[in-house]
């Protein structure tokens, strides 16, 4: 029972509020997206910044953590987190080493772009909105994040067992 | 990123404890409210038969209940959180709250899980009904009402568990266990 204690330590030196750790599948989208919209709505916060927070989770939750085919069971984490300057979502979940070479590929690429890019990029991929391509909705998350936090988006790719990785995602939106 | 150890040191621990939901803060109604109706739901869609469905539902208001009660009213660093923690195992489910708590108290605390865990079913019974007509409002919980319910509901002892935090305080854990019907 002492990983209580530990997980706590974590949490509150982070200021973590909540953790959720899951596969992300369509039936516990609402009770999720419920859950993380009633935490912020008690937090005295502009509302647009908060807006901008549940926007940023909602992607989360439906294109990065959601995992229904997923490599192992439950291994979709999602966190929020409240600074003095920013919330900070932490989005992950364990992938193959093709699905790292994909989303790398991605985040390195944007990481470098400035917004005003990045905005015509996503205005492109919108045009094909109609093509039921994961890659696709996957993709127009990401910018998507980088556009909802002005390019706080940080990234990493945690070397696993059995050649998989834990794929982390940082977004950070700052609340002035 | 700045944190990401502490990250993975996070999806770690609760992985290897299979914990699936972990809040830590201040509790109020409106995130008693939220947990329970995400737990609800996640229970739903896991496919948990009615009846462990409604035992953890009833075990986790409780708790969350207790740990509002007895929560630190005014948080002035990360030691004074409360946590709580939903689990998912193989064989059923676990809800985990920890708080702290004076030293004073551990004796008195540890006196009543005992009682408590030391009866029978009817016992418990019989137990609840003498400490509910000798407690007063002034109480507040104060009688281990709490910890009766959640052994009744949950039909499981008790387990707990406190850890020293400093010279006047320590750290309480408290966990709940509901077997798949």
């Amino acid at each position: 029972m002492e990983f209580a204690l530990e997980i706590k330590k974590i949490m509150a030196s982070q200021n973590y509020t909540l953790a959720v750790r899951d596969n992300f599948q369509r039936l516990l989208m609402k009770p999720i997206l419920n859950l993380t919209e009633r935490r912020i709505s008690q937090e005295p916060v502009d509302v647009f910044i908060k807006n901008r927070v549940f926007g940023t989770i909602v992607e989360c939750v439906q294109n990065i953590c959601r995992s229904e085919n997923s490599v192992v069971k439950k291994d979709a984490i999602l966190l929020l987190s409240r600074s003095n300057d920013f919330y900070i979502i932490n989005a992950g979940k364990v992938i193959n080493g093709v699905d790292k070479e994909k989303w790398s590929e991605w985040l390195l690429k944007w990481s470098k772009e400035d917004l005003i890019n990045l905005k015509s990029e996503l205005v492109d991929l919108k045009k094909n909105k109609g093509i039921l391509d994961r890659n696709l909705f996957e993709k127009m998350a990401i910018l998507e994040l980088f556009l909802k936090s002005k390019g706080l988006v940080g990234f990493s790719f945690h070397p696993m067992v059995s050649e998989n990785y834990l794929f982390e995602l940082e977004i950070k939106i700052a609340l002035n | 990123m700045y944190n990401i150890n502490d990250l993975d040191a996070l999806q770690s621990v609760m992985s290897s404890n299979d914990a699936v939901l972990t809040y830590v803060g201040a509790f109020n109604q409106d995130t008693v409210k939220s947990m329970l109706k995400y737990t609800e739901s996640k229970l739903e869609s896991s496919g948990v038969k009615d009846l462990t469905r409604k035992k953890i539902f009833n075990v986790m208001t409780e708790m969350l209940q207790n740990i509002s009660k007895h929560q630190n009213d005014t948080l002035n660093n990360e030691n004074e959180a409360a946590v709580f923690i939903l689990g998912e195992k193989e064989d059923g489910f676990y809800l985990l709250t920890g708080n702290n708590i004076g030293n004073n108290l551990i004796e008195l605390v540890e006196g009543k899980i005992n009682i408590i865990n030391g009866l029978n079913k009817e016992e418990l019974k019989e137990y609840y009904k003498k400490m509910r007509l000798n407690s007063t409002i002034s109480d507040v919980g104060g009688a281990g009402l709490g910890f009766i319910d959640i052994v009744r509901k949950s039909e499981n002892k008790l387990e707990f568990k406190f850890i020293p935090q400093g010279n006047m305080d320590s750290f309480f854990i408290l966990k709940a266990t509901i077997s798949n019907d």
